[in-house]
């Protein structure tokens, strides 16, 4: 069973506001965290049109664990909150 | 078939076959016999203890039989469980495959990438540890490619803003320029 969805995936974007890099024709984007301007994170976001392509990946990318990183996409605060 | 009874003594199904009870003395004149003869036979002389004998016997083979099965149930949970963890052993096994090459991206290797692919559920995630970059797959072939893919990215990436990184992909970037250069 994947952890981290796509779905989830692009949730865990939003939630850290990150930047992402879009890469023509590659089958990755990189999504980056800034923080006071400055990059803090990134990790690869796969691209594809599947909600349940596997980012169980992200989890190690942000130093957390797959558990907390699922949390982190169905936390209902904002980055700001 | 029909228990037969004399006096303090039943037989139940066991005349005119070879059984256990023949070779218990006191009871050998009983065997063969069918059930006409038993109403005529007269127990032998100290077939009480020789019952008794028997009965022991009997209580011990149970014994001993009833052990052997709750070994056997005991052995049969643990390599279930030895099963089970082999499982996750398999799984979470992890191999050590070397890049060589990421071509046909510009770009040249200056040393071989050991990048580590474990399973995780149905995926398979690739790593570079130096780097902590990551990549999942639905195979391990895949992993290793889309890990290239996210090594390749994150370093375009992160050149381009190379004034404006944080700690950890500061320390990202100066561990991929040991390994890559533009070509």
């Amino acid at each position: 069973m994947r952890i981290i969805t796509k779905e989830l995936a692009l949730k865990i974007v939003k939630k850290l506001e990150a930047q992402v890099v879009s890469r023509d024709k590659k089958p990755h984007d990189i999504a980056m965290v800034f923080h006071n301007g400055r990059c803090i994170a990134q990790f690869g976001l796969r691209r594809g049109s599947e909600k349940d392509l596997g980012h169980d990946h992200i989890s190690r990318d942000l130093h957390l664990g797959p558990h907390k990183a699922r949390l982190l996409a169905q936390c209902p605060l904002t980055r700001d909150q | 078939m029909k228990p037969i009874s004399r006096g303090n003594l039943t037989f139940v199904g066991r005349f005119g076959e070879p059984s256990e009870f023949q070779t218990t003395p006191g009871w050998a004149q009983c065997s063969p016999v069918t059930p006409f003869q038993v109403e005529h036979t007269v127990p032998a002389e100290g077939w009480e203890d020789a019952a008794k004998q028997v009965l022991g016997n009997l209580a011990r083979i149970v014994h001993t039989r009833t052990q052997t099965e709750l070994k056997l149930v005991a052995l049969n949970a643990r390599v279930k469980c030895l099963e089970s963890a082999l499982d996750d052993v398999r799984n979470r096994a992890a191999v050590v495959v070397p890049i060589q090459s990421i071509a046909p991206e510009p770009f040249e290797l200056l040393q071989p990438i050991q990048a580590v692919v474990q399973q995780s559920g149905e995926d398979h995630i690739a790593s570079f540890l130096d780097a902590n970059m990551n990549a999942s797959g639905e195979t391990q072939e895949e992993a290793l490619a889309n890990l290239k893919d996210v090594i390749i990215g994150s370093f375009e990436a992160l050149e381009a803003i190379a004034d404006r990184l944080g700690p950890g992909p500061k320390s990202q970037l100066a561990v991929l320029r040991e390994f890559l250069k533009k070509g």
